[in-house]
């Protein structure tokens, strides 16, 4: 009923659905961007999208999905016109890095350690570890190659790795 | 490549996390979404307008084409109720006709006798020039060369002259834009000499006759006149000395001609 409304413009309906959603999509457009407040008018031109396109909404899948796509593509879309993302075609071996449990770690440390990822690595990361993208979707996405991508996520995690030592470090010292 | 604990870890850890946007967060973008339906209308309203100014330019060009079209006809017919080609044509016949008479009479004849005696000394030479203007009538120039014969005649009489060594050179020329050649030395003999004379003339002119008929044809060729050549020639042969007849024949022709021109410009039009 909401949507129905949100789609003949009904500025309430609206109102409302942003409400409902908008700080699960701040989280998501703050994986992408480091400062809140840039993330925030990601947001908003995400969510004009939104109500503009509304109608094309078929209903398949969950709303929460939807808008979560339009979320992500608007971030890869500034990012991309921005030239923030410089992904590099380099031959890479493929090593499954050793990782260590990150239960301990709060969200905000996560966050630190994503925003402390140059952008291309970043973006891959967000792209296949947490939207659940495939490699081709990626490249598709990123006008890179597929091997490209797999580079960009495995470099990704190897830095998150050694920066998640390197905090706990700097933490075990401070205490 | 399998997921691994690191990707699955900050997938869950950011899975649930929320932010709570700024509180003018809803209102810049309810000033957006209101921005947005302007904008489609100031949208529409550009396309309409271009539209309009596109329709305008059409109807412009088809305006002024068919002015232009419009404009056409009228000169066409213009073109068609001027009796200025007609006007143009009896000028131009007209000029043929003045020009035929005035080079049938502008035949200019320069005879030149020598007479030599037996010692091949020259006794005397006779010169005749004949130019005959328009208003100088054939008869006139049978007249001046009937006198010039008698000097000849005179010439004669007094001096034994051998007729074998007798030698006429006779040089005729003949105007390059005559419409009708007619052969000026031919013309001249014919009236000069006597009957006896005039009978090897005669046959000197019916051998020329054919070259003459020819000519008369390519120059009534050269005029789009579909007239017999014979005809013109058996008339000037007959009427030779005949001045209304010369006046009449070029008259008839003339309206006829006339009448032709303005049949052809009705039936174009």
């Amino acid at each position: 009923m909401l949507i129905k409304k949100a789609i003949q413009n009904n500025r309430e309906a609206q109102q409302q659905l942003f409400a409902k959603h908008s700080p699960k999509m701040l989280g998501v457009c703050r994986q992408y961007v480091k400062d809140l407040h840039h993330a925030e008018d990601l947001l908003l031109s995400g969510f004009l999208k939104v109500f503009t396109k509304l109608s094309t909404f078929k209903h398949e899948g969950s709303f929460e999905g939807w808008i979560r796509r339009i979320m992500v593509n608007t971030c890869i879309s500034y990012l991309r016109k921005k030239n923030l993302v410089t992904v590099s075609d380099e031959d890479f071996i493929f090593n499954d890095v050793a990782t260590e449990s990150l239960e301990n770690t709060s969200v905000t440390d996560i966050q630190k350690l994503i925003d402390s990822l140059p952008e291309g690595y970043k973006m891959v990361f967000n792209l296949y570890a947490i939207e659940g993208y495939k490699h081709s979707e990626i490249a598709i996405k990123l006008g890179v190659s597929e091997s490209t991508s797999k580079t960009q996520l495995f470099r990704a995690r190897k830095l998150l790795q050694e920066n998640y030592i390197k905090m706990n470090k700097t933490i075990h010292e401070k205490k | 490549m399998k997921k691994n604990n690191l990707d699955n870890n900050i997938k869950e850890k950011l899975a649930h996390r929320e932010i709570t946007p700024s509180v003018s967060a809803w209102e810049r973008l309810s000033v957006k979404l209101d921005e947005k339906p302007k904008q489609k209308k100031k949208g529409l309203f550009w396309y309409a307008s271009y539209a309009a100014s596109v329709l305008a330019l059409i109807s412009f060009g088809i305006y002024t084409f068919s002015n232009d079209s419009l404009e056409n006809l009228p000169k066409k017919e213009i073109l068609v109720n001027q009796e200025i080609d007609t006007v143009q044509i009896l000028n131009n016949i007209e000029e043929v006709f003045n020009e035929v008479i005035v080079e049938k009479a502008l035949v200019e004849t320069e005879t030149v006798k020598k007479i030599k005696n037996r010692d091949k000394k020259i006794i005397g030479i006779t010169k005749t020039k004949v130019i005959p203007t328009k208003e100088k009538s054939i008869q006139n120039i049978i007249i001046k060369n009937k006198e010039k014969t008698s000097v000849i005649e005179v010439v004669k009489n007094n001096l034994i002259i051998d007729p074998t060594e007798e030698e006429f050179k006779n040089k005729t020329f003949i105007k390059p834009n005559s419409r009708i050649k007619i052969n000026a030395q031919d013309l001249l003999f014919a009236v000069i000499n006597e009957p006896k004379e005039a009978g090897k003339v005669a046959v000197e002119i019916k051998m020329n006759r054919a070259d003459l008929l020819a000519a008369i044809k390519t120059e009534l060729n050269k005029s789009n006149l579909k007239v017999d050549p014979e005809t013109i020639l058996v008339a000037v042969e007959r009427s030779i000395n005949d001045d209304f007849f010369q006046n009449n024949f070029l008259k008839s022709l003339k309206d006829r001609v006339t009448n032709i021109a303005t049949a052809v410009a009705i039936r174009n039009n």
